[in-house]
């Protein structure tokens, strides 16, 4: 395998790994707040992605606008769930089991929602790019890839500006460490819980625009991606950060590299079995292993 | 007494009429998907056979009587193919029937033609073991799976004769497995040797790991056996790839979606079809066949349409053949009927399968064309 082709194939890693790493952030973040394992992100992810395609054709948006408008449908798609479905779960004493069990309901009803309304074939990006690929050396590198890489990794330093020097920001972090306490000193929960939701869901909006201009919008995309994400979370260690976002473009990397150098038969296996040998050895997965050398 | 005898003159009347009814007209069951995921192959189903046997009615009929098309729903789902196969062939009385869309369907159908001993023309059924099953009573209008991936085999050999080394990409489930081997056997025979065997799962986005394995074994040209969607993605990332060596696709490319998601990508692309108004040319009970289907449905026919407007004429010809509505000779004459059909001429082999040739289609300008030409 020659340098160029090496790099080729770094940059698909790095571009599907940072679409994890988007969908895994909210899921970390909506597990910190609320203890929820948010089946339904993949989904979420998904409305994103086929509303976006649908503003952009209705509306004939330039490609940021429609990144912005996926987001923010993305975003009151989730805080939509999280008030109308999982808080009114919360406020009648569901156990938190039950209300885990309920996201994988709200994963199955957007599919069904989104079939019936939006149709069941997927549809195609316009072409959003004048040219077909950027050459650095040998190497032939997509635009899209590149764009997602780097509009992926704005997004992900935005949350941590966002969560490190804002008011809400710190606040969230506050509640999720510590809610009897940070209630205490005057935090409203119920408010930090779906600005939770929102940001999760803006994240999501923004893997799903990124990921549909890549493939295709469907409604079915959101289901494969999302238990990815999910196993990268876990990988990163579940409830951290940054160990979401290291999480996704690790797992990224090692599904491209280990489907080329290993087999393409066992593409989705050998993730799965890297999440296996990292819990038994690192049980908090690589968040953990950042704590202990600590 | 007369009281007696008026009723029985009138219970007696209305049996003859009933009687009369019954045996005035011939009947063909056709059954598929009417409803569920799958209605629109059934729909197109019911379209050609209606069209065809009112052509053949307004005419005069079939043995001086009327033909009636008795339908029935299987929903796409085998166990209730069975029970509509059954109330088709023995509530109904029809002399033959046809059906269904899918393969499961079809093959569960084919347990009821063999005891009932109604014959069968499976429609787009295209699993090989339908007809290797030694049942006398089932036919197909479908090119069976084996044989299209053997047919795309013939094709490479005679379109890039010389060119030897074969790239495989599939998904990894019955149909791409099945495509492949079937390729593979024939393709031995010309001494085509793969260079590299690529899986993916179904519902997969992203191949680059498989693309880049395929372009670093550097083969002469890649068969791929994806369906639509996958396999227009494919044809995306394989230019983002460089992967110059020419794509031969199966039929499950053959979907017009293929050509909308994929175009501009698609373009040079060969693929396997059962149907496609761009290789009929020529052939003029094809070109007739898409007139008709234009001027009386408004659109353009599908693979389903052309298929089962050659399993209704190949009924038709077997049923006048026989001279009778005896099960048996019909069935006995199905094996020698041959005629002009949508797709070519139409025969039924050994087995019971049509004896035509694969059609293939070269994708140029985001259209398809004749990929023989």
């Amino acid at each position: 395998m020659g340098a160029a082709q090496l790099v080729e194939l770094a940059v698909g890693g790095l571009a599907i790994g940072c679409i994890y790493s988007l969908i895994a952030l909210g899921m970390t973040m909506i597990i910190r707040a609320t203890g929820i394992v948010h089946f339904a992100q993949g989904e979420v992810m998904m409305v994103g992605s086929v509303l976006g395609l649908s503003a952009l054709l209705l509306l004939h948006l330039p490609f940021l606008a429609v990144l912005l408008v996926g987001m923010a449908i993305a975003g009151i798609a989730a805080v939509a769930i999280e008030l109308g479905i999982y808080r009114t779960l919360r406020m009648r004493g569901t156990p938190l089991a039950n209300i885990i069990i309920a996201t994988i309901g709200v994963s199955i009803l957007l599919q069904n929602v989104v079939q019936l309304a939006w149709g069941s074939e997927p549809k195609s990006y316009p072409k959003l790019f004048a040219t077909d690929h950027y050459t650095f050396g040998a190497a032939k590198l997509s635009p899209q890839l590149i764009w997602i890489i780097v509009l992926g990794v704005v997004v992900m330093l935005a949350l941590q500006a966002f969560l490190r020097w804002t008011r809400t920001g710190i606040a969230m972090q506050a509640a999720a460490q510590d809610p009897e306490a940070a209630q205490l000193m005057g935090i409203n929960l119920t408010r930090s819980t779906a600005i939770t939701f929102l940001i999760g869901g803006v994240l999501a909006g923004a893997a799903g625009v990124l990921l549909g201009s890549m493939f295709f919008a469907s409604f079915s995309m959101g289901f494969l991606p999302g238990i990815k994400a999910f196993v990268a979370a876990t990988l990163g260690g579940l409830g951290s950060i940054g160990g979401a976002m290291v999480g996704g473009i690790l797992f990224g990397l090692l599904e491209t590299f280990g489907a080329v150098w290993i087999s393409t038969a066992y593409k989705d296996a050998i993730g799965m079995v890297l999440l296996i040998v990292i819990l038994l050895v690192f049980p908090q997965g690589l968040a953990g292993l950042v704590r202990r050398g600590r | 007494m007369v009281r007696m005898s008026l009723v029985a003159t009138v219970v007696s009347f209305g049996f003859a009429v009933l009687a009369g009814n019954a045996f005035a007209q011939v009947k063909i069951g056709i059954f598929g998907p009417m409803t569920g995921d799958a209605a629109g192959y059934g729909q197109s189903l019911r379209e050609a056979v209606e069209m065809v046997v009112a052509d053949k009615n307004a005419k005069g009929g079939l043995l001086g009587q009327k033909i009636q098309v008795v339908v029935g729903d299987d929903a796409g789902k085998p166990e209730q193919a069975v029970s509509v196969a059954k109330r088709l062939a023995s509530s109904d009385n029809v002399v033959i029937m046809l059906g269904s869309i899918s393969s499961p369907a079809s093959l569960a159908a084919s347990q009821v033609a063999q005891q009932t001993q109604t014959a069968q023309i499976v429609i787009s059924g295209t699993a090989q073991r339908i007809t290797t099953q030694g049942n006398p009573w089932v036919f197909r209008s479908a090119v069976p799976d084996t044989k299209l991936a053997g047919d795309l085999a013939d094709f490479v050999n005679e379109k890039f004769a010389g060119k030897k080394k074969v790239a495989f990409l599939y998904v990894n489930d019955d149909f791409g497995r099945g495509g492949i081997e079937g390729f593979k056997a024939r393709a031995k025979n010309y001494g085509i040797e793969p260079v590299a065997d690529e899986k993916y799962t179904r519902g997969d986005l992203d191949f680059t790991a498989q693309l880049a394995r395929i372009k670093n074994a550097n083969p002469d040209f890649v068969v791929e056996w994806s369906r639509y969607a996958e396999g227009a993605l494919i044809a995306k990332q394989r230019l983002q790839a460089g992967i110059g060596a020419p794509f031969l696709g199966s039929d499950g490319a053959a979907h017009p979606k293929y050509l909308e998601l994929g175009t501009p990508s698609v373009n040079g692309v060969y693929y396997a079809t059962h149907f496609s108004p761009s290789t009929v040319a020529g052939n003029k009970t094809g070109e007739a066949f898409i007139e008709r289907v234009k001027t009386t449905l408004k659109k353009d026919p599908d693979f389903v349409h052309a298929q089962a407007f050659d399993a209704i004429t190949a009924a038709i010809a077997a049923i006048e053949k026989a001279g009778s509505t005896d099960k048996t000779k019909i069935r006995d004459a199905l094996r020698t009927v041959d005629f002009d059909g949508a797709r070519g001429r139409f025969k039924f082999d050994q087995k019971g399968d049509p004896e035509l040739v694969t059609h293939i289609v070269l994708v140029r300008d985001g259209k398809e064309t004749n990929g023989r030409k």
